[in-house]
């Protein structure tokens, strides 16, 4: 049970945290992209 | 005579004689929860339907709570179908400014290590004798967000959903005493002290188009997380498209009280004498609390961590709003801050990682349900 219990747990952290790395790269990654166009759009 | 047979016939058809000192204590437990909302003003929105379902639920004999009746059906369609915590999520979505957050994307970290008490709960509750689905229940407490408390226990342990709520409600509401100690025994005077920039100005489009990016990335990656984060982010478009102001208005307003309503009373139907008096409840409430501490400790250690690789240092103290709790974990970041520099203002900073942490706490919920259901 303790084994079963320290998979649940290091999964689940290690998936919480890959989600929300790859969520702040995707949101600095849209705002790279839009502030860029809206930029060129502007000029 | 006979009058008095009729009349003991009647009087055996009332409460009174099925009535024991179990249900009086439940009583006086539901008028605690009532007490604290509407003297203290400990979340009153739900405390009191909690509170108040806590008190009718413990009266003998009478219909609410059997098969078909008033209460059992708010739990059989509400809770058990998982209508009810999505529901809240869509309003939450439509309450939210995610701007911040989009502003300083690296706060979304901190929401993720605020969740270091979930896992720690999970275990300790393993070694008070709980299941592993119980203690994925009684372990998400520590995330401080009710509807996926209450989401993640109704599909694992859906006879633990009352407690387990409460105490989750009952942290949030405790945000304020709770956290400055640990904040301030974490922290020096020095690192209180550091004054962040002012966050950049988000367009409306970086606003619109966020949630499906958050709605892609999140659901591509923990499937069972979709319910809750997909009507949290429609609920959120609502909001930042502009053009939906009637839909907005009831996800913010109408929908969310009637769900609230229905999720006060349900949640407290849980919580009969025969259930809730047992040592169980006390180890739930214990756990929580660790939970919800080891929460708070890992988005200020995690901000530390961070601080020695970043040019521009963060405070410490937004670390701490990386537990849901919106926005009063927040609130409480901008004000310990404040004690230490009366003119800096964190309040924005905090908002970062306290909406990322409600993310957090649904993506943890989704990856205990990935691997427990």
């Amino acid at each position: 049970m303790i084994r079963e219990a320290l998979g649940v747990a290091g999964t689940g952290l290690l998936i919480v945290f890959l989600t929300l790395i790859l969520l702040s790269l995707s949101v600095k990654l849209m705002s790279f992209v839009i502030r860029s166009t809206t930029k060129k759009g502007g000029k | 005579m006979q009058l008095l047979n009729v009349l003991y016939e009647i009087f055996l058809k009332t409460g009174i004689p099925h009535l024991d000192y179990r249900y009086v204590i439940m009583w006086l437990i539901g008028c605690l929860f009532m007490y604290l909302a509407i003297k203290k003003d400990f979340e009153p929105l739900l405390l009191v339907p909690i509170g108040f379902s806590i008190f009718l639920v413990n009266m003998p004999i009478a219909p609410l709570t059997g098969p078909g009746q008033l209460i059992n059906l708010f739990f059989k369609y509400g809770l058990e179908t998982e209508i009810i915590p999505c529901l809240i999520f869509l309003g939450i979505g439509a309450l939210t400014d995610f701007g911040p957050m989009i502003a300083n994307p690296k706060t979304l970290l901190l929401g993720a290590a605020a969740q270091l008490g979930v896992y720690v709960a999970f275990f300790g509750s393993i070694f008070f004798g709980f299941t592993i689905k119980e203690a994925a229940s009684i372990g998400i407490i520590g995330g401080a967000d009710g509807p996926t408390t209450i989401y993640l226990a109704s599909a694992l342990a859906p006879h633990m959903m009352g407690m387990v709520a409460v105490a989750a409600y009952s942290y949030m509401a405790m945000v304020p005493l709770i956290q400055p100690p640990i904040m301030k025994l974490l922290t020096s005077e020095a690192e209180r002290k550091i004054r962040m920039k002012q966050l950049r100005s988000v367009s409306k489009t970086e606003k619109i188009i966020f949630p499906l990016v958050a709605t892609v990335v999140i659901c591509l990656l923990t499937p069972d997380a979709a319910p809750l984060m997909g009507l949290l982010m429609v609920g959120n478009l609502f909001r930042e498209c502009k053009v939906v102001d009637r839909l907005l208005k009831t996800a913010q307003n109408d929908l969310l009280n009637i769900v609230t309503i229905v999720l006060g009373l349900a949640v407290g139907s849980t919580m009969k004498a025969e259930v809730f008096l047992s040592p169980k409840p006390l180890f739930i409430f214990l756990l929580g609390l660790i939970a919800f501490a080891f929460s708070t400790v890992g988005g200020l250690i995690f901000a530390k961590i961070m601080n020695l690789f970043l040019k521009e240092k963060i405070n410490p103290l937004i670390g701490s709003a990386g537990v849901s709790a919106v926005p009063m974990a927040a609130r409480v970041s901008q004000k310990v801050g404040q004690e230490a520099d009366p003119k800096n203002f964190l309040l924005m900073h905090a908002m970062g990682p306290n909406v990322a942490g409600v993310i957090g706490t649904a993506v943890a919920a989704g990856t205990f349900l990935a691997m427990l259901k």
